[in-house]
């Protein structure tokens, strides 16, 4: 049950050890982030936007850019029912969804529930699901045709 | 093209299987994908299964492109074999056709239950962190008697949920026939308190609760 519970809990933004992987470090920016990154700073003009690659943490192989959180605070969401907003952000990123993303997680807020608590939540541990997963494979493969 | 294996015809999509995990590791480069539908096994559960339905499913749930000639054998291949997907229309009528059956399908299986989820894996057993989440969530809050469906051991499912709610990943959750959200809604809705008020509505007590007036004691 503990464990269950520190996996609820909500982890301070600078102490996440996804916050090295945002997509801050533009060096590193593979071009599904940089696509995330780029369609949402258009469409939701937010106040707050990190957009984590979580490959990393799931069963495919390093560099992939298949599983994604986005943290996105912008006024756009004000008097927006949570499913809509995560509705809205399926549907600026349809395409990569589409094509090459796996999983995305979302934390949609609005800039008043930010800085009354400006962290997200950390994403489960994986169970392995994406290893032996052809719809996986066939956005792997996407993503190395390049 | 014929089957080597099993006789019949069927038909293979113009750019071939796409499943680079797949365990039936090719002779060549080309022999991937004759192999891969030859042999019968279902690529998802690796039970054998007949031509007819591997190639019947790599049509229904493939990528969109171009497919060869040769519509899948006429009578269709729905025997069931690998874990079936039982839409039954098998008459070659189109995807439309079992689009609308499928959709007829899950339509039914959201409203048979008051809390139904679409997770991979089962309760017991999650392939998925996300789907383990939601099962954990659900669990918390006391709510054991659930409908589950594993996307993984039905592709009609999992590709036909998505377009029925029109929702892009699995887990997808749904209470009284209306879908909730993912895993991300269902966590801030357990934090927030309104997963406990919304299961309430649907006459189910959070054991939560419960677990609260225990500790005021």
């Amino acid at each position: 049950m503990s464990t269950l519970l520190k996996l609820l809990r909500s982890v301070p933004v600078l102490s996440s050890r996804a916050v090295i992987m945002t997509s801050a470090t533009h060096a590193m920016d593979g071009p599904v982030m940089s696509a995330i990154h780029l369609k949402l700073e258009q469409r939701l003009t937010p106040t707050h936007l990190q957009v984590i690659n979580e490959s990393y943490m799931h069963a495919v192989p390093p560099g992939s850019e298949t599983h994604f959180k986005v943290v996105v605070v912008s006024e756009r969401f004000e008097g927006i029912p949570l499913l809509q907003r995560h509705r809205m952000v399926n549907d600026i990123l349809k395409e990569e969804l589409a094509t090459r993303i796996h999983a995305l997680s979302v934390q949609a807020k609005t800039p008043r529930q930010w800085g009354a608590e400006p962290h997200f939540d950390r994403s489960p541990a994986c169970l392995g699901g994406s290893k032996h997963d052809p719809n996986v494979a066939v956005k792997l493969e996407a993503l190395s045709k390049d | 093209m014929e089957c080597k294996d099993r006789g019949g015809v069927i038909a293979i999509p113009a750019n071939g299987c796409q499943v680079g995990c797949c365990p039936l590791r090719p002779l060549t480069e080309e022999g991937e994908t004759e192999r891969h539908l030859h042999c019968g096994i279902d690529m998802f559960s690796l039970l054998r299964i007949s031509c007819r339905t591997a190639a019947r499913r790599a049509v229904v749930q493939g990528p969109r492109r171009d497919l060869s000639e040769g519509a899948v054998g006429g009578g269709g291949g729905g025997s069931g074999g690998g874990g079936g997907t039982g839409t039954g229309d098998g008459e070659g009528t189109g995807s439309a056709a079992v689009a609308a059956a499928t959709r007829k399908r899950l339509d039914g299986l959201v409203k048979k239950d008051k809390v139904v989820v679409f997770i991979k894996g089962t309760p017991a057993q999650p392939m998925c962190g996300f789907s383990n989440a939601v099962v954990q969530i659900l669990r918390m809050h006391g709510v054991e008697d659930y409908g589950s469906y594993n996307v993984l051991e039905d592709q009609e499912i999992r590709q036909g949920i998505k377009n029925y709610s029109n929702w892009p990943t699995i887990p997808q959750i749904y209470f009284d026939g209306e879908f909730v959200g993912g895993c991300d809604i269902l966590l801030q809705m357990h934090q927030n308190g309104d997963l406990v008020e919304e299961l309430k509505k649907l006459g189910i007590r959070s054991a939560l609760l419960d677990a609260e007036k225990e500790d005021k004691k």
